[in-house]
């Protein structure tokens, strides 16, 4: 891996950086139509020429996908959302290859789209072969009746929301005839090699995949694209490496967002506050396919709905519904921000109605022992955690100011464990690992932990970017995972190195690694449950114009041991700007006739450095996990805690009641007209 | 199209298609790939290098446009007094995450400290308003500029003379 | 796509007579190079593409800034950055001096051009309402003729605008300012927003009794083109505007297709912000006016 030295140089090795000798380039030719027949289409490539299925990958997806619902790799006699491929086109220069673009020749005839997922559960189906556009259904919990003296009902929105990390996506691919190389931007060579493997029928003993200089991802690069499989089947035609890199605009359209939840919830409680039921209805925009995340969204939400809270009675409907768009994708968090902002949102109506201090009524909902809710989540003993939040975040502090609270569960992605791979040589650890560092700094992580468990010294652990061919076994980053089952898995190769060099030369001490030429990989398994709680305190101003001026942010999370509290800091406050992005700003617009309407990065609403001028501050709480290193998750806690709890402040200054996000100024501005 | 400027110092000469952007120049031509594309609607600044001395988007010029001037990336500004502590600062205080927009950062932040006036984290966010990070919410690349801004404040005409930097 | 330009003929005329040779000889589409902070986005997308391209940056004669007693004088290449940073037009013209710093970035601002940003005429350019409330004199020249347009004249709608196929714009003159006269241009900008829902420039002159003896108003960005609000002027005339400013919105008297619709907001939001921005520019320009007449100018 590039160093961060070599970055500050800028002597990364991004994958635009990759060069190789008679490299072509690939460019898409896409859908102008959210939905139409495709009647005729003359490129180099089409559907004609190269048949496949894009394969589910990545977080929350499962390998068997509903036939209806899986992407072709270019679109064949519909399309189905503005952006998707239908054609490629191959240049020796990027220049050329946007030439060839306009050489296309398509014959659309437009269809009927459908945008809206709430009617399109009861619409004719948009996919050939599908019976309905109904993705994944499920009801999670139990039904019941419970009288109740008091019931809030209401219908929250969260829109889609795109990655937008500052690197889009990008590859090269080289096929020589026998094997398939291909260098990617990613969050996990196992799911990309995999992915190939699948969606071209190849051997994946003949694929290696291997990451290059990352920058950034959020979610975005965890999944497996047409775009991969077109790219490298045009290796495969051609035998030359192609590149395909892909430009902002075609981020905006044909990248997979994340969000778009809307989650009808129904609260039954008592005049104290106390919950007595939760019902809801949460509805996924899944897009025009499945790729994985859309089917599992909706229940994922569903599932871990009611957060910290105590909630004996949960009958919850999660649907993922198919509309004319692009597919939903992981983005940071991933269904778990969706879930906490409908809880607490509801959490601050329930306690508006009631009269009663939102805390009061949270604090009332909390155990003081491990429960186990009707969907199946399991929480340790929540209320000593958020009592002590209140007073570590100080909160009668920034009461004067109506500060918006809000308290959250972290589900970390944690299952299934990790691989990890220690080659010792002249004199160096170098550690691969089974995730791909986007920017969270594993480098310190393993080097910390290495440094720990063999006694070096920490320059002289090299911590490598993933390579399938390098390490076989391993599973990816993303959902909070990597300290956690990433971290164990470097303890555990550390543990077999040198158990391994106990059994050979009678004992251990870190002066033989100087000369040392050895190997150990491991794929340290997990199928624990560890969630860790989590705490978000914000203060707010707004002025005439409803605009809203963020002062605090006050983070309060259980992070089990920093293994960097630094890093840990840093993924606190990128996070928390997200988090204020998703308020303030962010959304992917699309019209009635599904046409993307959002025009560039500014325009989907990614915050800059005047934009949010106050103070974050991170007290960072330690309830080790019993893994070795007591590590539990963090990079998607500011995205899950910051936006409920900035929006209930602003409800809070203003007295006007929000649902949705990101704010509406207007709405603000009434409460001067009152 | 014939093309002459300075690039990084040194002389430079080369034949291209007159639609060829700055930044495919510097990155395909000359090998410099510190500049970054990030964004289609010059907004990211991924890109900025310096054109006679000032920040400006690379993707965003054709390279004809600097025909007879100066152009410096952050590969050209290695010996930079200013850039060393800045990039020391950076690495300190954690001013990249993925590292992908720190170039363009880099440039920005470096002018603004060679303009030599005491600045306030206002400024700061302003010189860099036109570099969006999504990494690092922009919390420590204010910090590692301030602190940056900081020494620099503290070294005097001389010593920086000493060390070959202009006024 | 949206990396790359299409393929165009490139001219780099290293005099003016050379470059108006060019607008009137070649045959095609032929559009002027100056900045390109505007033009490349476009070119990129590919949405606009044209047979020429005439890059008239090695035009040394057209990149000045004269301050003197009849006023301020622009080659259209002076650069937006240099407008930002100079003392002398913020202090004789806060407005300009606000426009420049209002455009985009940074680095945009270093590149693009008061003659590009004028000649562009989106509709969210910055420097034209300021041109517009100054009653600047825009200098236009062919190879045959050089003809003087008076900024009203210059402006017809979105990218459209009094330059001629044959012409180049080759300079910007703001008369001087009467004594006892203020200039501001507010911006409304929402987080991370791209287009600015709407910009004011105000030109405000006070009588020896603070009251408002001359009052200019220019509503831009929402409209198609930059537009005096002269009932709002009206208004304003012998006014003493140390208290609140007298603008609501049944003063702005805009016909719904003179709107222009960027983004989706509500009407109801942007008439708030339209009087919002309107009453700050005006507040703003007549604390400048009044400055002069409290320092005995």
């Amino acid at each position: 891996m590039s160093t961060f030295e070599d970055k500050v140089n800028g002597r990364g090795l991004f994958i635009d950086d990759v060069r190789l000798p008679d490299m072509q380039y690939v460019a898409f030719f896409r859908s102008e139509y959210a939905r139409a027949r495709v009647k005729h289409v003359k490129a180099d490539f089409t559907s004609r020429d190269l048949q496949g299925i894009a394969a589910a990958a990545g977080e929350g997806s499962e390998s068997d996908v509903r036939t209806p619902f899986r992407e072709p790799i270019l679109a064949g006699d519909v399309v189905s959302y503005v952006g998707q491929p239908i054609a490629a086109v191959v240049g020796r220069t990027k220049y050329e290859a946007e030439d060839k673009l306009s050489e296309v020749e398509v014959d659309y005839e437009p269809l009927e789209p459908l945008v809206d997922p709430e009617g399109a559960i009861n619409s004719e189906p948009i996919l050939p072969d599908a019976e309905s556009n109904i993705i994944a259904e499920n009801y999670l919990g139990k039904d019941f009746n419970v009288d109740a003296s008091v019931v809030v009902e209401e219908r929250l929105y969260i829109p889609r929301i795109l990655t937008n990390p500052i690197e889009t996506r990008g590859l090269v691919a080289h096929y020589d005839g026998n094997n398939l190389t291909v260098w990617i931007s990613t969050q996990s060579v196992y799911s990309i090699k995999e992915a190939f493997s699948r969606s071209l029928s190849l051997d994946p003993d003949k694929i290696r995949v291997i990451q290059v200089d990352t920058g950034g991802a959020f979610g975005l690069k965890g999944g497996f694209y047409p775009e991969y499989a077109v790219v490298a089947l045009i290796s495969m035609r051609t035998g030359k490496p192609m590149k395909w890199i892909e430009s902002r605009s075609e981020h905006i359209v044909a990248s997979r967002p994340g969000r778009g939840a809307i989650g009808k919830i129904k609260l039954y409680a008592d005049t104290r506050g106390k919950v007595l039921g939760l019902k809801g209805d949460i509805i996924v925009d899944a897009g025009a396919y499945d790729t994985g995340m859309g089917s599992f969204a909706a229940s994922y939400i569903a599932y871990q709905l009611s957060g910290p809270y105590a909630i004996d009675r949960q009958y919850i409907h999660a649907v993922s519904v198919a509309t004319n768009k692009a597919p939903l994708g992981p983005y940071r968090g991933a269904g778990r921000p969706e879930a906490a902002y409908f809880m607490e949102r509801m959490m601050d109506q329930l306690a508006k109605r009631l009269a009663i201090d939102p805390i009061d009524v949270r604090l009332r909902n909390l155990s003081s022992s491990s429960f186990v809710s009707p969907t199946g989540l399991k929480i340790d003993p929540a209320r000593p955690f958020f009592e002590r939040a209140l007073r570590e975040m100080e909160y009668e502090r920034y009461r004067g100011m109506k500060p918006g609270v809000s308290f959250f569960v972290l589900v970390p992605a944690a299952s299934g464990g990790e691989g990890c791979k220690i080659t010792v040589r002249d004199g160096l650890v170098h550690v691969w690992l089974g995730g791909s560092t986007h920017g969270q700094r594993h480098d310190l992580l393993v080097s910390k932990i290495v440094s720990n468990e063999l006694g070096v010294d920490r320059g002289s652990v090299v911590y490598e970017l993933s390579d399938s061919g390098e390490l076989s076994k391993g599973i990816g980053a993303w959902g909070s995972r990597t300290a956690i089952v990433g971290g164990n898995a470097v303890i555990q190769a550390c543990r077999k190195l040198k158990d391994e060099i106990v059994k050979e030369k009678g004992g251990y001490s870190p002066s033989m690694l100087t000369d040392l030429d050895k190997s150990v990989e491991v794929f340290a398994d997990f199928r624990g449950s560890l969630n860790s709680f989590g705490a978000n305190l914000a203060t707010v101003q707004i002025n005439e114009l409803g605009q809203v001026d963020v002062l605090d942010v006050v983070c309060y999370y259980d992070v089990g041991r920093a293994i960097n509290e630094s890093v840990v800091r840093e993924q606190i406050e990128g996070g928390t700007i997200q988090g204020i992005g998703q308020v303030l700003s962010e959304k992917l617009a699309y019209g009635k006739d599904g046409q993307v309407l959002t025009s560039s990065i500014s325009d989907a609403g990614v915050l800059r450095s005047t934009d949010f001028r106050g103070r974050i501050t991170v007290k960072i709480a330690e309830f080790p996990s019993d893994l070795p290193h007591g590590a539990k998750g963090v990079g998607e806690s500011p995205t899950i805690g910051v936006p409920p709890a900035i929006v209930s402040a602003i409800e809070n200054v203003s007295g006007v009641k929000i649902l949705n996000t990101p704010i509406d100024p207007l709405s603000l501005t009434r409460r001067e007209n009152e | 199209m014939e093309l002459k400027f300075t690039l990084n110092g040194e002389k430079r000469q080369i034949d291209i298609e007159p639609r060829k952007l700055l930044i495919d120049v510097l990155r395909d031509d000359f090998g410099l790939t510190s500049v970054h594309s990030g964004c289609d609607t010059a907004m990211c600044g991924a890109c900025t290098v310096l054109v006679d001395g000032k920040p400006v988007k690379s993707c965003n010029l054709l390279a004809m446009q600097v025909q007879d001037s100066e152009v410096q990336t952050l590969e050209g500004l290695f010996n930079e007094h200013r850039m060393k502590i800045l990039k020391k600062s950076f690495l300190k205080n954690h001013g990249l995450q993925c590292g992908f927009c720190t170039s363009g950062m880099l440039i920005s932040s470096f002018y603004l400290l060679k303009k030599g006036r005491e600045s306030d984290d206002d400024e700061i966010r302003e010189a860099i308003e036109g570099n969006i990070c999504r990494c690092t919410g922009y919390v420590s690349i204010v910090k590692s500029i301030r602190e940056a801004a900081d020494i620099l404040n503290k070294t005097s005409l001389e010593e920086l003379e000493m060390k070959g930097e202009e006024r | 796509m949206g990396f790359t330009p299409a393929s165009f003929e490139y001219r780099r005329p290293s005099t003016l007579n050379e470059a108006l040779e060019l607008m009137s000889d070649l045959s095609g589409d032929v559009r002027i190079l100056a900045g390109g902070q505007s033009l490349i986005p476009l070119l990129k997308t590919r949405i606009a593409s044209y047979d020429y391209l005439i890059d008239i940056n090695g035009i040394r004669s057209l990149n000045y800034y004269v301050h003197d007693s009849d006023g301020d004088f622009y080659g259209p290449l002076y650069r937006i950055g240099s407008i930002a940073n100079n003392d002398v037009i913020k202090e004789n013209f806060p407005s300009i001096n606000e426009a420049a710093r209002s455009v985009a970035d940074t680095q945009i601002r270093n590149m693009g051009t008061i003659g590009g940003n004028i000649s562009h005429s989106d509709p969210g350019n910055d420097i034209p309402p300021v041109i517009l409330s100054l009653d600047a004199v825009i200098t236009l020249r062919s190879k045959k003729q050089e003809r003087r347009v008076h900024s009203p004249d210059f402006f017809y709608g979105p990218y459209e605008n009094a330059i001629g196929p044959d012409e180049i714009l080759v300079g910007i003159e703001i008369p001087r300012l009467k004594a006892n006269t203020g200039t501001s241009f507010v911006k409304f900008r929402g987080p991370a927003r791209e287009f600015s829902l709407s910009s004011a420039a105000s030109r405000i002159t006070v009588d020896g009794d603070l009251r408002v003896s001359n009052a200019v108003v220019v509503l831009a960005s929402c409209l198609m083109k930059p537009t005096r609000l002269e009932e709002i002027e009206t208004e304003l005339m012998d006014r003493n505007l140390s208290g609140d400013v007298p603008v609501s919105a049944n003063d702005l008297k805009v016909k719904e297709d003179e709107f222009f619709y960027r983004s989706e907001v509500s009407f109801d939001y942007l008439i708030k912000v339209i009087i919002h921005t309107l009453k700050s520019s005006i507040r703003s320009a007549y604390r400048r006016a009044i400055k002069g007449v409290n320092n005995g100018a």
